[in-house]
């Protein structure tokens, strides 16, 4: 079943006045169950729309959004219990903290849900572990700590909330190599031990490219390429021409093609363009 | 040899404390930059390249050393407010958040900003503004108001404000950190063409390594440390040194280094996409040559 | 949404009155304003409902736009009116009930008052705000008041704030919004609850918005320190306002209706009350 399904969705902003937009433009896209799918597309090209309609902050101005199979707008007095199945962590989500304390702040969302204080404590510190912190940090100001643990604060405050599908907007957005790497493979780990569905939004192939199951390409309000990683990038060329930078490696591949070299362009990792040029070279010389 | 217009002599800095004993973020730091240059100072958050950025502009007071700006050595108690305001005028500087950069309502009206505080005749800061706001190609934004545009467009503006006071040397504190790829690359655009246009001395402050790789010059920070310094092919293809500062390496050096470990005749240097493939082709066609 | 409030209520435009030296409308206007409040006769306030009309037709704006100008005020002119009406003594008495006394006077006097307060909206937004943007206005009250420097009012730094200030608002409603969206997304709510449970919904948005704002002023500062900020001494400014012929033919406009206004009150002294 599919985790969360778009039905020939549109999302217009200020419809009927001159300033009107089309963010997303009549979409069907399908998110598989337990997996990681990566959305990416520039800016502007509907991907932040589309994770606010996941998670029903917007509704969709036609169109059908399907959460494992249920209508999310059937009756929008149930909305709120929408927003708890699908969590979603905003980009540069550490301007969102609040509280006097880190606990408190994890503890934010699930306290809204109603949960016991021993639920909730049980929640705040698992999802401290999920985003590699420790105990330590959770008496702690969240404004007394470093840049990337306030990042990893808020994106545990909705992981505490346990939802069935979490969908983040940008989580390495300015970070450093280091904390980028950092978040993106406990992102990752969260997802095996949960067993949930994961959604991340980004404009970079490469991250994408590493972490995630499966693709989605957003261009122009519209959605131009999904599946595995390798089908996508057995398009290389479609993204380049959609502005997207595809990984050092495959432009490398293309380049060699270009050339007249058969290869395979469908790689997007050093490791897998390793094995390619030596199948072609005739293995290691040295072993 | 170019005129130095930037040393600094075994510069430290720590934040004060109580207890004084507060880790230094700077230690002893020498570094030459020579009018004209092009050099990126390469670091992960916390390495100290911000700091340095800061000491540079006079925003900061060294905890020790000394700093030179165009032959003059930076001594705060003997220099009064107008001297350092002269020097600080020559050294620009662009931050992370472009948002938090822009005072006026109006694009151009920004970019007035600094000559206005200089007391510029009014008819040379039209002048100045127009000059600057084409730089950038912003010049058909002139009339709008800063919010209308996009993160890379407001930047931009950033930088128009700062070359419109005219400095001999603009530092970039890590502003394109906060902008998507496309933003990015008009930004490291108009960081070129104020490096080969105007000839201005430019010092780009990043943890992009594919930004790093444009300059001239790479220095790497760690720890408040120099790490590597020289040229971007001499620093990328330390990529062992690199990975353990916490910073990326290009994919193509990494994959021709591993497999020249694999025993193949290629360069440990390539930095492009294209360099790697040219030198991959040599080897390929000589292998179909022996067939 | 926060983001759809407009700013001010600036309508750009081309017209004469868009053109003007902002520093000559707010002169213009407060002379208006005089020239409103010196209006005794029913003819001066004929010619001051015609004034007002001028102004409209002059500043091209919709006169749509202008006429809701006046729908906020609506209730005071109906306080107005009633006020005037039920408590003006006078010598011809139109009608009296109960221990209520109308007088033609009280009648004469509330059409004037709303008259007045009409002609009174019309004018300052047709001349002042919506044909002028605030920076352009902000500027001009700086350069107005320069000469109170003098004694040592800090002029120029109230402008500054100003600026600043119109600069930020669409950038912090941007990120209120940024901010309850991420609240709601984290079971926020906003719209529902008593006043007391809505009230404290709101401190998790206050506490990041006033957060970010700090940060925010903090690197201005730095920035406009680096940009040779020293505050307005030895500043000069890039526009230099410049008098048209424009500006002296709308001043002279303006001298032509006060004057007709004092003249029609001492010659043709009609329905005075």
């Amino acid at each position: 079943m599919n985790a969360a399904e778009l039905k020939d969705v549109s999302y217009v902003y200020s419809k009927n006045t001159p300033f009107m937009k089309v963010a997303v433009d009549n979409i069907d896209v399908n998110f598989e169950e337990n997996m990681i799918t990566g959305l990416i597309g520039h800016t502007g090209s509907g991907k932040s729309t589309v994770a606010q309609m996941l998670n029903g902050l917007l509704r969709p101005s036609s169109g059908d959004v399907l959460i494992h199979g249920r209508n999310m707008w059937e009756d929008p007095k149930k909305i709120k219990e929408f927003r708890y199945i699908t969590g979603l962590v905003f980009q540069y989500p550490e301007y969102q903290l609040f509280e006097e304390t880190v606990y408190k702040d994890v503890a934010f969302g699930p306290k809204n849900m109603g949960l016991s204080d021993e639920e909730i404590d049980m929640r705040v510190r698992e999802a401290i572990h999920f985003v590699g912190l420790q105990d330590d940090i959770l008496e702690k100001s969240p404004f007394d700590i470093s840049g990337g643990q306030k990042r990893r604060v808020a994106i545990a405050g909705v992981m505490a909330m346990k939802p069935q599908n979490l969908v983040l907007d940008e989580p390495a957005a300015g970070l450093d190599p280091r904390g980028r790497d950092e978040i993106l493979s406990r992102i990752c780990e969260y997802q095996k031990t949960t067993s949930s569905t994961v959604i991340m939004i980004s404009h970079s192939m490469e991250d994408m490219a590493l972490y995630c199951d499966r693709l989605v390409v957003m261009n122009h309000s519209k959605p131009i390429m999904s599946g595995t990683c390798e089908e996508v990038f057995s398009h290389a060329e479609k993204l380049e021409q959609a502005g997207l930078a595809v990984p050092q490696v495959t432009k490398l591949m293309l380049e060699l093609e270009r050339m007249g070299y058969a290869v395979n362009t469908s790689v997007y990792t050093v490791e897998d363009a390793k094995r390619e040029l030596l199948r072609m070279l005739g293995g290691e010389k040295n072993a | 040899m170019a005129e130095i217009v930037i040393k600094t002599e075994g510069l430290s800095f720590a934040y004060d404390d109580e207890e004084g004993t507060s880790p230094a973020i700077l230690e002893n730091f020498d570094l030459e930059i020579e009018k004209g240059a092009f050099v990126a100072l390469l670091g992960h958050n916390g390495s100290g390249k911000s700091t340095l950025a800061k000491l540079l502009n006079l925003i900061l007071t060294p905890t020790s050393g000394s700093i030179y700006l165009f032959g003059e050595k930076i001594d705060e108690e003997n220099m009064t407010e107008d001297d350092l305001y002269a020097l600080r005028r020559r050294v620009g500087m662009v931050f992370q958040n472009p948002d938090n950069q822009l005072v006026a309502t109006i694009v151009e009206e920004d970019v007035a900003f600094g000559p206005e505080n200089l007391g510029v005749p009014p008819a040379e800061i039209r002048e100045r503004v127009d000059k600057a706001l084409e730089l950038v190609g912003m010049t058909q934004y002139a009339r709008h108001s800063p919010h209308q545009l996009s993160g890379g467009q407001k930047q931009r503006v950033a930088i128009a404000g700062i070359i419109a006071c005219d400095p001999e040397i603009v530092i970039f504190d890590e502003s394109t950190a906060m902008l998507d790829p496309i933003g990015r690359a008009e930004v490291l655009e108009t960081i070129e063409k104020l490096n080969q246009n105007n000839g201005t001395t430019v010092i780009l402050i990043t943890h992009y390594m594919e930004e790093a790789a444009r300059a001239d010059r790479v220095i790497v920070i760690d720890d408040g440390k120099k790490l590597l310094d020289g040229t971007p092919k001499e620093v990328f293809s330390q990529t062992k040194i690199l990975r353990s500062a916490g910073l990326d390496v290009p994919q193509t050096t990494l994959l021709l280094q591993e497999l020249a470990e694999a025993g193949y005749d290629l360069p440990n240097d390539a930095l492009t996409p294209e360099e790697g493939a040219r030198a991959l082709a040599a080897i390929l066609s000589e292998k179909e040559k022996n067939k | 949404m926060l983001k759809d409030i407009t700013l001010g209520q600036f309508f750009p435009g081309n017209s004469v009155i868009h053109k003007l030296d902002p520093r000559i409308k707010i002169i213009a206007c407060i002379s208006y304003i005089v020239g409103i409040f010196l209006c005794k006769s029913a003819v001066s306030y004929a010619l001051m409902l015609v004034s007002a009309l001028l102004l409209v037709l002059i500043s091209r704006l919709p006169v749509k736009t202008v006429l809701k100008s006046i729908k906020p005020i609506l209730l005071v002119l109906l306080f107005t009116a009633v006020l005037n009406i039920f408590w003006h003594s006078g010598e011809t008495v139109l009608f009296s009930f109960w221990r209520i006394t109308v007088y033609m006077e009280g009648v004469i006097s509330a059409i004037y008052m709303v008259l007045r307060i009409v002609s009174l909206v019309i004018g300052t937004s047709v001349i002042l705000t919506y044909t002028t943007s605030p920076i352009a206005l902000t500027d001009a009250i700086e350069r107005l008041l320069s000469p109170l420097r003098f004694i040592k009012v800090p002029v120029h730094e109230f402008a500054m704030m100003m600026t600043i200030a119109l600069r930020f608002i669409p950038t912090l409603i941007e990120e209120t919004d940024k901010i309850m969206n991420a609240q709601k997304a984290r079971g926020s709510d906003f719209s529902s609850g008593s006043i007391v449970a809505r009230a404290k919904a709101l401190v998790p948005v206050l506490v990041p918005l006033f957060i970010s704002s700090f940060r925010r002023a903090d690197e201005l500062a730095v920035a406009m320190e680096c940009r040779c900020y020293r505050g307005g001494e030895g500043r000069t400014r890039m526009t230099r306002l410049h008098l048209a012929a424009r500006d002296f033919v709308f001043m002279l406009f303006i001298a032509v209706f006060i004057a007709a206004v004092v003249l029609i009150n001492i010659y043709m002294p009609f329905f005075v009350v």
